[in-house]
């Protein structure tokens, strides 16, 4: 595995955008692509760690001289003046941006279907939807059009998207990377996350983009054997399996089996707080977003779609002592949580509890009983969401009709690094290498090329 | 015009009176609608100059409902470990 990527060319992430647009869905606009691709000089290939990496970006950070829609009409004509710090970071690491990817308006769903910037198909299957809230990016890197994309994770936006579309999405420790240029929709659960095809690039990107100063030993540790290190410990809930679609217990309890065939520690561990942690992650989901953008409610709801609107009424119909238990119970389960976290090096769950299904399907089979997809979307991601810790999600199989399905590894955290380095583990031992059907240029891995 | 409480238990036939008068009282605060929520409704607006889509208010005021009840079957004094309190 090189360390320093070999370089794309501006020009032809581009003709790629353009391709893709059409049947993907997967940019905000792609009109002026070619014109911003003409004003790049890439960095030389191997002056640094990014050098020549063609990155997508999220709608809402901001990129200098592009706008930052945030999936709304109310910054449809807003342009950047300047670059958010993480678009800073990678630019100064030798990236290159193509463009500003679909998103849910302001950052608040799970199927990438925007009301006004449409919608993002899964380059799997056309049919079926990319999840979100970060879909366009998914989207873009899963194609191949380009090489990584930033995203935001605010109950799972990076890593459901990434999940549905056979990628690999990182969700840092909050905290851990700048907000600063970054349209926020619940600031206490808000990350910058990144999307690709490998642990190893979303561990540059992450080095690129974290907020302390970067390690001299590189992005993944040295080789564990080499170093003398135990090996990992992996905690899992078989409880988990119950909340998940046949086909996702199967990949996953086949992840399980895998790792500890490859002698990972597999420990068998117990969160309790499972079946209750969602609601109140859910209250202050709603309520933060509701009291940043109530002003907007009020003074131009012409600008917010109609779903948008029922659920900022509904964040401002929680009163303040559902609020005040709602941070009780955050507290009490992090501590639990965090008790766990802390006895493993990783918690592996599934990702989402069903692969991508058909746009404007409902419910999903989980067991014998039909379940609304909009709560089952954020039942393993909202873990991390609601803690703080960091999670990354893994393409670990096929479902029975052929669509990716990932799982999840929370760490401890700000330990992100120790994270990394047991997804690159498990990632070498599942060996995914399967790629959507619809692909925009080269095949090979980045790495190859 | 029906109101978005009334909307709600209409559509779910599932809550009582005295569950909705808390959330009823709860979403009047908050929105400031006044004496009565029979003002705003399906083709309504709230004090706040948003206009009430019906459809969706049944959906919302359930939803509140739905998140409020399940949280308050979780007892922050006993969860934290506060000693029971008897008086005298």
């Amino acid at each position: 595995m090189g360390e320093v990527a070999d370089a794309d060319s501006p020009m032809a992430a581009a003709r790629r955008m353009k391709d893709a647009q059409r049947q993907l869905g997967a940019f905000i606009d792609v009109s002026t692509a070619e014109t911003i691709a003409s004003e790049i000089t890439p960095f030389e290939p191997g002056s640094s760690t990014l050098a020549g990496w063609s990155v997508a970006v999220k709608d809402n950070i901001d990129v200098g001289g592009m706008p930052t829609t945030a999936g709304t009409l109310i910054w449809q004509n807003h342009v950047a003046d300047q670059d958010a710090e993480v678009v800073r970071a990678v630019r100064n690491a030798g990236a290159f941006i193509v463009g500003k990817t679909n998103m849910d308006e302001l950052g608040w769903g799970g199927l990438t279907d925007n009301p006004h910037y449409g919608r993002t198909n899964n380059p799997w299957d056309l049919s079926t939807f990319v999840g979100g809230s970060s879909g366009g990016s998914a989207a873009a890197v899963a194609s191949r059009v380009c090489r990584a994309a930033l995203g935001t994770d605010t109950g799972g936006s990076v890593r459901l998207p990434a999940s549905f579309t056979g990628i690999v999405g990182y969700r840092p420790s909050w905290g851990n990377v700048s907000a600063e240029g970054v349209r926020p929709l619940a600031p206490s659960m808000d990350v910058v996350g990144a999307l690709a095809t490998s642990v190893h690039d979303v561990s540059l990107i992450r080095d690129a983009i974290r907020s302390r100063p970067p390690t001299l030993k590189g992005p993944l540790s040295p080789n564990k054997e080499a170093a003398n290190e135990r090996e990992y410990i992996i905690g899992f809930d078989p409880s988990f399996l119950d909340f998940a679609a046949n086909d996702v217990a199967k990949v996953t309890e086949q992840a399980i089996a895998s790792a500890a065939n490859a002698g990972c520690i597999v420990r068998e561990v117990r969160v309790k707080e499972f079946s209750t942690y969602l609601e109140p992650w859910m209250i202050l989901h709603m309520a933060e977003p509701a009291e940043l953008y109530s002003a907007i409610l009020q003074e131009s709801p012409h600008l917010l779609s109609a779903d948008v609107k029922d659920r900022l009424r509904a964040g401002l119909a929680f009163t303040s002592s559902d609020l005040r238990r709602a941070m009780l119970y955050r507290y009490w389960f992090s501590a639990r949580f965090f008790g766990l976290l802390g006895e493993v090096d990783a918690l592996l769950t599934p990702t989402v509890p069903f692969s991508a299904v058909p746009h404007g399907t409902q419910h999903v089979q989980i067991g014998r009983e039909e379940q609304d997809i909009f709560a089952l979307l954020p039942r393993f991601t909202g873990l991390a969401s609601i803690s703080g810790a960091p999670a990354i999600s893994l393409p670990a199989g096929l479902s029975s009709v052929g669509l990716p399905v990932g799982i999840q590894l929370i760490g401890n955290p700000n330990r992100d690094q120790r994270l990394l380095d047991v997804a690159h583990r498990i990632e070498g031992i599942l060996g995914w290498s399967i790629q959507p059907r619809m692909v925009f240029g080269d095949r090979r891995s980045w790495n190859d090329r | 015009m029906a109101s978005c409480v009334q909307t709600f238990t209409m559509r779910t036939m599932r809550v009582s009176e005295q569950h909705v008068k808390p959330l009823k009282d709860g979403i009047n605060m908050r929105f400031d609608f006044g004496d009565s929520t029979d003002e705003m409704g399906d083709h309504g607006s709230n004090d706040l100059g948003v206009p009430m889509d019906g459809g969706g208010d049944g959906d919302l005021a359930a939803l509140v409902l739905s998140l409020r009840s399940s949280l308050e079957l979780w007892n922050p004094a006993s969860a934290f470990g506060l000693p029971e309190f008897r008086h005298g």
